[in-house]
């Protein structure tokens, strides 16, 4: 029965529908003994079965084709740049440790949780190409058989937490789910495997790691596989001179390019990478120049301009967490450091503290009306209980 | 010679990224603080702070946290007066943790010399799914005589937790 090709298809799908049912119950109420030995015996089981019972296909694929090639140096680009983004937001120190036996355990389940995940998505794909919407479930399965449910359940009834984590983890969980069934649709072969080792090694290997937020991990993780998915789309073209002739006059690789230009752009300004960054206003303290929904755009300044800022220009400052935009009223001197008496433009008084220079992060240039509101919707809609 | 260049651009990306890091490992002008956050696998985090008991009547500013840093900033106006928080930390990851670092430090230069603070220890090991908690005390000298200029003092406390090492 197992060497029914029929059959086969069939065992390998309830072999990953029975691995989500046991990630959602298990994970979350016993998820030491599963991470640690439930998971990864799960898939040394599995491997052992699918090299017994399924024709080894693709080996040969990917290792003689110079899609392996283009990949490796393509993964190795990508997180050679992941990594200098620790030179612009700071290093962490790497929570794994780096002891040779946990650097062997670590591999160990890494690696026989990728190859087995991406194995059992090889066949359950190529078996079923003909069937769309089949592999679009499979696609679904997949994404969340791979989500950490104990995280999710905690951060249940907390919104921001969970905001957080769905744009950091689940979005892009999405956004590479559906990048390897495209990558084993095109290739006949689960090449992704060499993109997700790469990766993993980088993260079990380096002694530090760079220090992202939320924000940054999420929309790099995203931007990242829509550039590996627009260079795949590229590699599988057959004939190069067919694609160029084909979209040299047309809108759809201007289309391309522009998308992945201002994502690229974007995600830059909100990170603040530039000169200039914005903030949404949260209160009308500076009305009638800017109001509550407003997004203020502030050039950042050096310790040195910081010292020379006139009066009557607006600085933006952090005070007990949050950011502050107010008019300086007033500069003072103590203990030989330089205050700014601060006050809002609607406020009757100054504010209660003066600023610190340490405390601004830049001035004010010009501001922008109304397109600060999804995220004062957001901010309501997270902070109520 | 596809194979000879792919060699080539290997080593070159290989060299450059060693390089990288090897000089962010020795430049002292690079900071590295904390660990790292790896979405999905290590999330050990302070996941609450409230007050167990204070001598304050007014509403108190809660204190600002990140995964693994907690900034107090108080304010206490007579001898005798304190606060005191209480820090819970949770390992919501896939990854068993050990606590490699625990210290607090206040800023003596702007901060009023009468208010001292002290803590209470905090569980050393933080398995998958555990929480523990930490008491932080912060008071005014009650023995104090003098009046002093400030009355304010900021606290900060890093609690760096690292994968366990299980083998």
């Amino acid at each position: 029965m197992f060497k029914n090709k029929k059959y086969k298809k069939y065992i390998l799908l309830i072999i990953l529908i029975f691995y989500l049912f046991i990630t959602i119950i298990l994970s979350t109420i016993k998820q030491n003994l599963y991470y640690n030995l439930i998971n990864p015996f799960f898939w040394f089981i599995f491997l052992i079965y699918i090299n017994f019972y399924h024709e080894n296909r693709y080996y040969k694929t990917l290792i003689n084709k110079k899609i392996f090639q283009y990949t490796f140096i393509m993964s190795f680009i990508i997180n050679i740049i992941y990594f200098y983004l620790g030179f612009i937001f700071g290093f962490s120190k790497n929570p794994y440790n780096l002891s040779f036996i946990m650097i062997v355990k670590n591999i160990f389940i890494e690696l026989i949780l990728v190859i087995g995940l991406e194995e059992l998505r090889y066949y359950l794909i190529v078996d079923n190409k003909k069937k769309k919407l089949l592999i679009f479930i499979i696609t679904l399965l997949f994404i969340f058989s791979e989500l950490n449910y104990y995280q999710v359940y905690s951060n249940l009834f907390l919104k921001k937490e969970l905001f957080k984590y769905f744009c950091a983890y689940f979005l892009p969980l999405i956004g590479s789910n559906i990048l390897f069934t495209y990558l084993t649709f095109k290739t006949n072969s689960p090449i992704q495997i060499i993109i997700i080792v790469l990766e993993k090694l980088f993260i079990l290997l380096l002694p530090i790691l760079p220090n992202l937020d939320w924000f940054t991990i999420g929309s790099i993780g995203l931007l990242k596989d829509m550039i590996i998915y627009f260079i795949f789309k590229y590699i599988f073209t057959k004939d190069k001179k067919v694609f160029r002739k084909k979209y040299k006059n047309s809108f759809v690789l201007i289309y391309y390019a522009f998308t992945l230009i201002f994502a690229t752009f974007l995600i830059s300004f909100m990170l603040g990478l530039f000169k200039y960054k914005p903030i949404t206003i949260l209160s009308n303290s500076m009305s009638p120049l800017y109001e509550k929904g407003d997004v203020v755009i502030y050039k950042k300044y050096n310790m040195e301009e910081l010292q020379e800022i006139p009066i009557n220009s607006i600085i933006v400052y952090k005070y007990k967490g949050i950011y502050i935009s107010h008019r300086i009223v007033d500069k003072i001197k103590k203990n030989n450091l330089i205050y700014y008496v601060t006050k809002g433009d609607c406020n009757n008084t100054v504010d209660d503290d003066i600023v610190s220079l340490n405390q601004i992060v830049g001035v004010y240039t010009f501001h922008i009306k109304y397109i600060g509101y999804p995220t004062i919707w957001l901010n309501t809609y997270l902070n109520t209980e | 010679m596809r194979g000879l260049k792919f060699i080539i651009i290997s080593a070159f990306l290989i060299a450059i990224f060693i390089m990288s890091v090897g000089y962010s490992l020795l430049s002292t002008e690079l900071d590295i603080t904390g660990t790292a956050k790896i979405v999905g696998k290590w999330d050990v985090k302070i996941s609450n702070v409230e007050v167990k008991n204070s001598s304050i009547k007014k509403e108190l500013i809660m204190p600002n946290f990140t995964n693994n840093s907690i900034t107090f900033d108080v304010e206490l106006n007579e001898p005798g007066d304190f606060i005191t928080y209480l820090v819970t930390i949770t390992n919501s990851g896939t990854i068993d943790a050990v606590l490699n670092n625990f210290i607090f430090f206040a800023d003596e230069v702007n901060g009023s010399s009468e208010i001292l603070f002290k803590t209470t220890e905090v569980d050393k090991n933080l398995d998958v799914g555990q929480s523990t908690s930490f008491e932080i005390t912060i008071t005014y000298n009650k023995n104090s005589e003098e009046i002093p200029q400030v009355n304010t003092k900021t606290i900060t406390g890093i609690i760096e937790y690292v994968q366990k090492q299980e083998i």
